[in-house]
Order: structure tokens, then C-alpha cells, then sequence
């Protein structure tokens, strides 16, 4: 988590391969630093669904990249349709979609290509709040069958409480990880959990972990604003 | 790509998202017909009251057939062998030429529109040379044309590339333009080759511009024919149409306009059903 502008996405997409680091050298499970290009599963805030797909064609996109043959690529995403709440949508266009369907489709897409590390930048942001939760303890679950490691963006506290094992708190310009804070709540979490007295301090230490990563000169700023 | 150890997929069940798949449905089927059809009858409807000022004008003013015939003559015209011989035997040469001119226009507007989309240098230079070829009267250059390359059909598909190619750059290049920049990148996620990203992405995302071009471009086909005849042919209908003209047989005149008009619908009707068997998705959400 960060404030807005810290670098949270321009760590995904260096960790992705979208981009090169200006200094350092990243590597992902001891290989060889500088191919990140396609070793992980990316998904970007937008859904960014190929409007010329139905719901399938667009899953199994990176299956397709790979040279699965297509009645087995879309066998695969077919099973997974149910897991994902998309079952009987198969032939659906995106813009036949609700906004949570698309970043379920989106989300699909990325599960598909089959990375143990699912880089998610702000998944939810863009729907409302009843959508959001009902996604958060569905990925949660979802997360905890494929056993993936999952490094997720977020600027939403109560996302980053209840989906995380551990929290770091970015600051901006320059953007350093300020604060760790670790989430020991037990798995399987649900959504009552996100009301119980130790969900609350927590998110009070990251409100504060948050207050103090900004700089005295950004808070002045939008106390004046 | 060795560390992508195969997750157990078929593994996952049982939890289920929230269901908010209602809201965002299509139109109902019957309601769109419903609305094909009352567009269908507006059509008819504006069509006879064309022809209803054409009759009324006639009568007001008292117009000679020879000036403006009834649309009644020239329905008869089309009964006449003489205006039916007509038609029939120059129809073929204007459909070779605008046929001929539309497929060569669809090529080098999309390869226009892909050079300036790749390099911004051919952008700068060729934007304001295709804006000035838009501006010459096609009749002008049809002129020269025909004197250098003679009454072949030659010159007239030179014209209808030039009239209409225009249509294709400019919308395969707004498509191809419009491209979310993100997506490349995340195919390229994905695992995606350059040339993966080029056929799953680029091409499919400029085949709605390619249709709208081509679509104009069509129309523009059939006109451009004529007007490439109408400077110097031995054949075609706008040779017929000058014919015609200077026999001051205006009911003749106005039934090969009609059959060029239905010659554009025709192809246009053809344009836009392939465009609806290679662009599905443009049917769903954009059409309410």
C-alpha cells in the first residue's frame, strides 16, 4: 500500500518485465535477472478484455500464446468457469459483462497462464463496495487452492488487512518501503473477521503506518486543500 | 518459462462469487426488430415523399417531360428495350471498374494507414499530401488521366482509388490508433510473440475501422466509376448517362441514376453483411 504516486504499480510492472529498473537487478526464484517478460501472472487495474472475445477466447488467451491446442485450452478455462462465477458466459462478450464479471474474466486470464506469482494491481478498484467484498473472500479462498504467492496493490485498508499475510507501506518520491506490517490473522479469514477487534487495531496500525510514510510536506499540502 | 510449475486448476470449486451477472444484459431480440423495422418503414416513407414532391413540382409548375419527367416515365423507361439495352449492356464495365478500384483502394488505404501508424516521420509527411489529394476535383484529374492512359478502364479505376481511399486510411488509422496501449503490453505478459500481439491484438482492433472505410469507400467506388466514364469512355453508364443526356431523353437520365443508386446499396449491403460475419463483437454493446 501507498499513497497515490508512490511507485506500488511501477513495482509491478518492473517485477512483470514491462519495464527495465534504472539500477539493480530483479530476479524471481533464482533465475536469471532481466527475464521477467511472461515468468509471472500480471494482471493491471483495467481489465483490458479484447472486445473482439467472448469470455473464453479472452481467458485462454496466454494458452493460446503457448501453443495449447484450442479444444484443450478452452476445456481447461471451461472447467474453471464455475470457480470464477462465469458459468453459462462462456459465449458472452465483455461488453456483456458487469464490471465485477470483467475482472473475473481478467483474473481468469492471468490464473490461466499458470504463474505461482500473481502480480495484481488494484483488482477491485474500479467496483462498487458490496462487489468488492463479496470478491475479497472469494479470492482469498480462491488464492489458497492454487497455492499461488500473490503480491497485490491496493491503496484500500481493509483489502490490504483481510486478503494479507503482510503489508508494506510505501512512501513516496523517493519510493522506499517504509513499514512492514504483518497480519496474523488466521486462514480461512470471512468477512466477520474484518469486524472483530483485532481487524480493527490492525487497521489502525496501518492508517498510522500510512500517516507517517507520507512526507510532512504532502500532508501540509492536503491539509490546506 | 521452466518456473511455471502447473497449478492444480481442476482442483478449484465450491466458492462462488457474488451472481451481478442481470444488469448488464442486451436488448431484448423482439424490441430491436421492432425498431429494424419501424427504421425500414421511415425509409419507405421518406422515399415516397420524395417522390410525391417530384410529381407535385411537376404539376405546379406545369414542367414539359422533357425537363423533368414524371416518376411514372421513368418507370416506364426501365419497360423500354432501348433504356433496358442500355443499362445492361454498360452496367458490366462500371461494376469491373468500381469493383476493380474498391479492392485496390482497401489495399493501399490499409497500407497507408499501417505505414503512418508505424512511423511518425511518414505521418508528418504523408497527412498533408493526402489531405491535398482530397481536395483536387476528381473530375480534373480524370481528364488528365484520360488523355495520358486513354478510354480504357484504365484512368476510371485510378479515379475511384482516388476518391475513395481516402475513407479506408483515415478510420483504419483512427482503429488502429485507438488500440489500448496496455493491452500489447499485457499479451506480452502473457507470453505473447510480437507477431501474437500483432494478430490477436492490432489487427482484430482495426477491423471495425476497416469496415466503416470500407463501407464509405464502396459508395464512393460506384460514383467514382461513373464520374471517371463521364470525362471520356466508350462504355459504362456514365457513358450511358451522356448518351442518354444528349438524346434529351431525361426519363432514360433519371432511371440509370436509379440503377446506380441501387447498384450502391447493393454493395454496400454486401460490405456491411461481411462486416457482420467478421465483426461479431461490434454487434454486442455498441448497437442499442
Amino acid at each position: 500500500m501507498g499513497p497515490s504516486g508512490c511507485g506500488k504499480s511501477t513495482l509491478l510492472r518492473l517485477l512483470a518485465g514491462l519495464i527495465a529498473p534504472t539500477a539493480g537487478t530483479l530476479s524471481i526464484e533464482g533465475a536469471a535477472p532481466g527475464r521477467l517478460l511472461g515468468a509471472t501472472g500480471y494482471m493491471p487495474q483495467r481489465d483490458l478484455l479484447m472486445p473482439w472475445r467472448n469470455v473464453l477466447d479472452n481467458a485462454t488467451v496466454a494458452l493460446e500464446f503457448r501453443g495449447v491446442p484450442r479444444r484443450q485450452a478452452r476445456e481447461q478455462a471451461r472447467g474453471m468457469l464455475p470457480t470464477f462465477g462465469l458459468a453459462g458466459f462462456e459465449r458472452a462478450y465483455p461488453a456483456e459483462l458487469s464490471g465485477g464479471m470483467r475482472q473475473r474474466v481478467s483474473l481468469l486470464r492471468t490464473v490461466l497462464a499458470g504463474h505461482r506469482l500473481l502480480l495484481l494491481d488494484e483488482p477491485f478498484g474500479a467496483l462498487d463496495a458490496i462487489t468488492r467484498a463479496d470478491l475479497h473472500e472469494w479470492l482469498a479462498g480462491l488464492i489458497a487452492q492454487l497455492g499461488a504467492t500473490v503480491i497485490l496493490v491496493t491503496h484500500d485498508l481493509e483489502e490490504a488487512a483481510y486478503l494479507s499475510d503482510r503489508v508494506y507501506v510505501m512512501t513516496s518520491r523517493p519510493g522506499r518501503i517504509a513499514a512492514t506490517v504483518a497480519i496474523p490473522l488466521p486462514r480461512p479469514r470471512t468477512i466477520d473477521d474484518t469486524t472483530s477487534d483485532v481487524f480493527v487495531r490492525l487497521k489502525r496500525d496501518l492508517i498510522a503506518a500510512l500517516r507517517d510514510a507520507r512526507r510532512p510536506s504532502d500532508a501540509a499540502v492536503e491539509a490546506r486543500a | 518459462m521452466k518456473q511455471e510449475a502447473q497449478l492444480p486448476l481442476q482442483t478449484l470449486s465450491r466458492i462462488r462469487p457474488g451472481q451481478d451477472a442481470s444488469l448488464a444484459r442486451e436488448l431484448p431480440d423482439p424490441r430491436r426488430r421492432r425498431q429494424r423495422a419501424a427504421g425500414w418503414a421511415l425509409s419507405a416513407l421518406i422515399v415516397a415523399m420524395l417522390i410525391g414532391c417530384w410529381q407535385a413540382a411537376i404539376w405546379i409548375w406545369g414542367l414539359e417531360s422533357w425537363i423533368l419527367p414524371t416518376p411514372r416515365q421513368v418507370v416506364e423507361a426501365f419497360g423500354q428495350a432501348d433504356t433496358r439495352s442500355l443499362i445492361l449492356d454498360n452496367i458490366g464495365p462500371t461494376v469491373t471498374e468500381a469493383l476493380t478500384g474498391f479492392l485496390l483502394c482497401l489495399v493501399l488505404g490499409s497500407a497507408l494507414a499501417v505505414a503512418m501508424f508505424i512511423s511518425r516521420i511518414l505521418r508528418d509527411a504523408l497527412y498533408p499530401l493526402l489531405i491535398a489529394s482530397q481536395a483536387i476535383p476528381t473530375i480534373a484529374i480524370g481528364a488528365v488521366l484520360v488523355a495520358a492512359m486513354g478510354f480504357g478502364p484504365g484512368p476510371k479505376v485510378v479515379v475511384v482509388v482516388l476518391y475513395s481511399f481516402f475513407a479506408v486510411t483515415v478510420n483504419v488509422y483512427d482503429s488502429l490508433q485507438s488500440l489500448d496501449p496496455e493491452l500489447p503490453a499485457l499479451l506480452r505478459t502473457l507470453g505473447a510473440s510480437p507477431w501474437q500481439v500483432l494478430r490477436t491484438a492490432r489487427i482484430p482492433a482495426a477491423l471495425p475501422g476497416f469496415f466503416t472505410g470500407a463501407k464509405l469507400a464502396v459508395a464512393y467506388s460506384v460514383s467514382g466509376a461513373i464520374y471517371g466514364e463521364w470525362v471520356g469512355a466508350t462504355g459504362g453508364l456514365g457513358y450511358a448517362l451522356q448518351m442518354a443526356r444528349n438524346q434529351f431523353a431525361e426519363s432514360t437520365v433519371l432511371a440509370i441514376v436509379l440503377v446506380m443508386a441501387a447498384i450502391g446499396l447493393i454493395a454496400f449491403g454486401v460490405v456491411a453483411l461481411l462486416e457482420r460475419l467478421i465483426v461479431p463483437w461490434r454487434r454486442h454493446g455498441n448497437e442499442r
